[in-house]
């Protein structure tokens, strides 16, 4: 980041690289919303290169990258949640239900791929149906994995809120998923 | 360990923050508690699930459409700049066309004033006979001085030799002979 920052020029595409998966997996995990998510990420980059001498030395890059990527997902949750032309949360449980239904209606011990797909489509849409604030928490942690002092500085609360909002998260997640997991935890 | 107490420890214990004491009391109470057991199962289960999602990747064309973007997002600063310079001369002129406005209004209100400190009491000498100042005294000799004519202060600032006249800017007057300046402007108060 200090040779992007001096405008090398071959530090910006090398950085990109390194960082690129992670932050398309991170939005696109937000939103779940592949193509949307592939823009913003590339957004995000854009961002990290027009503010790069603003880049505080003292801090992880990952940690500011990926509070560039928070708020720029949260922004787009926001700003659909205002334009009312994405698909409801009510529509979206309703689509999660159908879908796990469609999943214990399943022969069982017979995972094949086209299962394992709806079944991570159905997580994926379940994460989708918790509330942003909790969401966000929820990726960094148990998606991406930062540590939740990390998590705290990247969305900029307490500690102890990072906690509590994980913790909030993943009940709510365990309840959503609670249909298909019971089927499963079936004899 | 009762249950809310076991399911308060469900996500420290999966993130494994727990202490050996809890980690006893929690697995003692999952062993003997079935409705717990099942809990947790699927807490741990939906994580897993969770974590288990595959990685999305960037698109193959990711990089390059960064490197377009980043480019047009520098350029726009240049615009900005190009069109500042653009615009200098245009505001140099407006800052000195706001300039002179002001000075000419300084001057302006400057000789507006000018008539108005004119007005100020000033002294000026006259020429000619005056009137005697003091009543003679009886025992006075014809062309003697008053005694007390001529006697000006050490620092005075009259000539006790000529006439003083006070100038003022209005006509209020409490004694004294007032006439009009030759302007006719000002009254004349002489003493």
């Amino acid at each position: 980041m200090d040779r992007v920052a001096v405008d090398d020029q071959r530090a910006f595409p090398e950085l990109v690289r390194r960082f690129q998966g992670r932050v398309t997996n991170l939005v696109s995990r937000v939103l779940n919303d592949r193509e949307c998510a592939d823009d913003l990420a590339q957004e995000v980059f854009v961002r990290v290169f027009v503010h790069r001498r603003n880049y505080r030395h003292g801090s992880k890059f990952s940690t500011w990258i990926f509070t560039i990527a928070a708020n720029l997902a949260k922004n787009e949750i926001r700003r659909r949640v205002r334009r009312r032309n994405w698909f409801s949360l009510d529509a979206l449980e309703e689509t999660l239900k159908d879908r796990l239904i469609q999943l214990a209606d399943s022969t069982e011990g017979r995972e094949t791929t086209l299962e394992r797909e709806q079944l991570q489509d159905a997580v994926g849409r379940a994460i989708a149906t918790v509330p942003e604030k909790y969401r966000l928490a929820l990726v960094l942690r148990d998606i991406e994995g930062l540590p939740y002092e990390e998590i705290a500085e990247v969305l900029g609360i307490p500690g102890g809120t990072v906690r509590s909002r994980i913790n909030r998260a993943r009940g709510m997640l365990k309840h959503k998923l609670q249909p298909l997991l019971a089927k499963a935890g079936d004899p | 360990m009762i249950c809310d107490r076991a399911r308060s420890l469900f996500g420290a214990c999966w993130d494994d923050e727990l202490t050996q004491a809890e980690r006893d009391g929690l697995e003692g109470h999952l062993a003997t508690c079935p409705r717990c057991r099942t809990e947790y199962d699927h807490f741990s289960r939906s994580l897993e699930l969770t974590a288990a999602l595959p990685r999305i990747e960037a698109s193959a064309d990711f990089l390059d459409r960064v490197l377009v973007r980043s480019r047009r997002a520098t350029t726009a600063p240049d615009i900005v700049r190009e069109a500042g310079s653009r615009w200098a001369p245009v505001a140099v002129a407006a800052a000195v066309a706001v300039f002179v406005v002001a000075a000419m209004f300084v001057v302006s209100n400057l000789q507006w004033r000018a008539p108005a400190s004119s007005q100020a009491p000033r002294m000026v000498g006259i020429e000619g006979p005056r009137e005697p100042r003091f009543a003679p005294t009886p025992d006075a000799k014809p062309g003697e001085r008053h005694p007390e004519v001529g006697r000006g202060s050490p620092d005075g600032l009259f000539d006790p030799d000529k006439n003083v006249e006070f100038v003022l800017g209005s006509a209020a007057v409490d004694g004294g002979r007032v006439k009009r300046d030759p302007e006719g402007q000002q009254p004349i108060i002489t003493f």
